[in-house]
């Protein structure tokens, strides 16, 4: 590491943030190709708990052509000593500065990021506008779920990859070899990456764009040796993705809609990472991820296999839990005793048949039932407010699950301590590719109204109250919804001074609603209601997912309509007929493991 | 039980104390060592540090205890493939109890080594030698104003980038970046430093190598 560097990093908090040298890191070569940057646009700490970036990055470097470094949004502090010493932000590696890589790619995990790209385009010399970009500026690429709706950042991203990156990216990395191979300039590099499947280039691409999707998981690429992170990241543990996509059409969730169709791994491949996972890495717990665990097919018998395992390194497993049934409760309630989490999102079964959420009362105080039988003490409730058709009543129907929960509590505990309940809400922002993706958002007033109503018939129950802040809500939902004239809106709210606006700390409402002015732009064309009629900024992209399907979903849940989960026979959302191999090879919508 | 001595050096000087314990602990679960746990809801890996290394310092000198079932030698042959770069394992042998590294440490030497020629670095032997020593620091946004003289127990310069100071370390405890900082300042030092702790010293002087494994490695 070079002095300037050293002397620098001990200025900062968290040094390690930046040092790189991570147990697992791969060797870097020096003379590959094409040098890729892997950007995260939040610290470190969120970025390596991540798994999307941690695949493209270990699957690009397992190429002999590329050699893939990382780089994360450098903490306020040490933006500003980059600033004032002039150095560029650099990558954790090699310490080169990004704008000497011939590609950045970002990670767009959440619409509150996206100042933090401009800054990190900015700190690492990079112009901002594409348009200003030379023939030597890297390419700069983004991905995640939030580039299934690009239009917001169509000025400062070349390529958006939307969809599974896996092959996408590798295309892509197949052309800039060919780039740096025959010096092809970069429009026709441009141009080039046009044709690949997933990827949309604004001011190139023509028509509609395709998402972009893996036929099989089982073949795919996975990282079971992953980088460790010199400081505690915020989900410190072994992933292992079971499964992509979810089945069960929560009317609300994007994630639900736009990772179709599901594509599962067997439980032997699944059996085979566990151990790498922990043979390579050393973490103490391991968390079968998916949008859905308890939905997985071969759940049990994957528990069987690896359990064993497990139990011999002292490895603890986890489920991420949304819905909990006796059988997962079993399971959770034999590993350590931590609390339990649940989602039910409304209060009132009503309103649950309106967001097609099949969990009911029943579900949650039996799952609870039996977990304070095993000696639990403490339940995480999380709630959504400002559903479409809520009313107060649904409201008042909150503190109802709460008043049973703390009955079943004192009827059937064990654990000798006092019930630990706490009920967060988020507030409902509706988004593209979801059967929500024409409903107002509440207004903040409403926002906050309800927020002080629920805080009123709560606080006589003694339990912990939390909500996410309305405002970040509002701004969430221009930048999920918007359309190109949110580009201008962005700028100015970055050159304003707006900087990790998913930071409770830096998030700044008025520099927003002042840039918002400035560029003319209503902010309630966005957070309103949307036409039927008229086309949606994000339809230039296509999902797979039929409007056709969306709005007849939209249709059952005004009438309060349940649909099945897509396991139990097709929905017909349209993915059967725009990804037939994806959905086919896969055992979801009636096929056994 | 083994004792075991340790580097951290390069990149792992970045690291905090707390990170480097679990660095540590995650590198035995990677070697496939066994090691004990504690009981209870929540096992942890019975394994115990010396007191934090300030961020920034190098060490050839850190020790850590653990209940493994190891013999020394193939622990710490397997350990050093498992460790993030820049901690080494040096030494280990089997001890009987823990010796409580933490508690017995009282001195440290340290190496400072200048990033170029310093012509009046000789000013650091004849401060350090003077009756009294006050040194001002920040902590906490604050400045402070300390003698530090009798924390100092020697400073020498045997060239014109080469410090080496020994300081109380311990209960009783003097950064060497501390005093280095104001140092630096003090006499206008032109280049930049690393500090580097070579050997730690118990109560009586002795090298803690000799009291933990009967030689100095």
């Amino acid at each position: 590491m070079k002095p300037e560097i050293k002397d620098l990093l001990l200025k900062v908090d968290k040094p390690a943030r930046y040092c790189g040298g991570e147990f697992n890191t791969p060797i870097i070569k020096e003379n590959a190709d094409v040098k890729f940057l892997m950007c995260f646009p939040d610290v470190y700490e969120v970025a390596h708990s991540n798994l999307g970036i941690k695949i493209l990055y270990f699957m690009l470097n397992e190429r002999p052509d590329v050699a893939c470094e990382s780089c994360y949004m450098p903490w306020v502090d040490m933006a500003r000593e980059l600033k004032e010493r002039n150095m560029p932000l650099f990558s954790q590696e090699t310490q080169t500065p990004v704008s000497e890589f011939d590609a950045v790619g970002f990670s767009l995990q959440y619409e509150m990021s996206y100042t933090n790209v401009l800054a990190m385009l900015e700190l690492g010399g990079v112009p901002i506008l594409r348009t200003e970009r030379s023939e030597d500026s890297p390419i700069v690429i983004a991905g995640g779920p939030c580039v299934i709706n690009p239009m917001p950042l169509t000025d400062f991203i070349d390529v958006f990859s939307i969809g599974d990156g896996e092959e996408a990216i590798s295309r892509l990395a197949d052309v800039l070899a060919e780039k740096k191979k025959n010096g092809m300039s970069r429009a026709r590099t441009l141009e080039k990456i046009a044709e690949i499947d997933g990827m949309f280039v604004p001011g190139v691409s023509r028509g509609k764009v395709r998402r972009a999707v893996i036929d099989s998981l089982e073949t795919a690429f996975f990282p079971t040796k992953v980088q460790i992170p010199n400081i505690e990241a915020v989900f410190q543990r072994a992933v292992l993705e079971i499964f992509r996509g979810c089945t069960r059409g929560c009317r609300f969730c994007q994630a639900g809609m736009i990772y179709r169709p599901v594509r599962e791994r067997t439980p032997q491949t699944l059996k085979r990472y566990t151990e790498e996972l922990i043979d390579n890495n050393g973490f103490d717990e391991i968390t079968l991820s998916s949008l859905s665990t308890c939905d997985y097919p071969c759940l049990r018998e994957l528990l069987a296999e690896i359990k064993p395992i497990c139990d011999e390194r002292r490895v603890n497993i986890s489920l991420p839990s949304t819905r909990v049934d006796s059988f997962e409760a079993e399971f959770v309630a034999s590993g350590r005793l931590s609390s339990m989490t649940f989602a039910p999102e409304a209060g009132t079964q009503r309103l649950r048949d309106v967001i097609n959420k099949n969990v009911t009362e029943d579900d949650i105080l039996s799952s609870c039932r039996y977990a304070f039988e095993k000696g639990y003490h403490s339940v995480k409730l999380y709630f959504m407010i400002g559903l479409p058709t809520e009313t107060d009543e649904d409201l008042a129907g909150i503190a109802d699950i709460v008043k049973k929960i703390k009955y079943c509590y004192k009827k059937h505990a064990t654990s000798r301590k006092q019930l630990s309940l706490s009920v967060s809400t988020s507030t409902f922002v509706p988004k593209p590719f979801t059967p929500f993706q024409w409903e107002a958002q509440i207004s903040l007033e409403e926002i906050e109204r309800k927020q002080n109503y629920l805080k009123s018939i709560l606080r006589p129950l003694n339990i912990k109250y939390s909500y996410h802040d309305g405002k970040t809500s509002r701004i969430e939902t221009t930048l999920a919804r918007g359309d190109e004239r949110m580009n201008g809106v962005i700028r100015a709210a970055y050159e304003s001074g707006c900087i990790f606006d998913s930071w409770t700390e830096y998030f700044n409402y008025d520099k927003w609603t002042a840039a918002f002015e400035k560029c003319g732009v209503n902010g309630e064309d966005y957070c309103g209601e949307q036409s039927l009629e008229l086309p949606l900024a994000w339809e230039r992209v296509e999902t797979g997912i039929s409007r056709e399907f969306l709005l007849a979903e939209r249709e059952k849940s005004r009438k309060c309509e349940l649909t099945a989960d897509c396991r139990k026979g097709c929905n017909n959302c349209g993915i059967n007929r725009e990804y037939p191999s994806a959905f086919k090879k896969n055992c979801a919508g009636g096929g056994k493991c | 039980m083994l004792i075991c001595k340790y580097t951290r050096l390069g990149n792992a000087v970045f690291v905090p104390h707390l990170d480097m314990l679990r660095a540590v602990t995650m590198g035995i679960r990677r070697a496939g060592i066994k090691a004990e746990y504690s009981e209870g809801f929540n096992p942890h890996m019975k394994i115990f540090f010396g007191q934090p290394l300030p961020i920034g310092t190098e060490s050839e000198c850190e020790y850590f205890c653990v209940y493994a079932h190891e013999e020394p030698h193939a622990f710490m042959e397997k350990l050093s493939r498992t460790l993030p770069e820049g901690v080494k394992i040096t030494a280990a042998a089997k001890a009987d109890k823990d010796p409580n590294v933490a508690k017995i440490m009282c001195f440290a030497d340290y190496t400072v080594t200048m990033r170029g020629i310093e012509p009046d670095l000789k000013e650091v032997e004849a401060f350090c030698g003077g009756k009294e020593c006050v040194i001002e620091y920040v902590a906490k946004g604050e400045t402070r104003v300390q003698d530090v003289k009798s924390l100092i127990i020697s400073a020498t310069v045997p060239n014109r980038n080469t410090v080496k100071i020994r300081l109380c370390c311990g209960n009783k405890n003097l950064r060497a970046e501390r005093l280095m900082g104001f140092l630096s300042k003090k006499f206008g030092f032109a280049y930049g430093y690393d500090i580097r702790k070579t050997a730690m010293y118990d109560l009586g002087g002795n090298n803690l190598d000799k009291i933990l494994f009967g030689s100095v490695f």
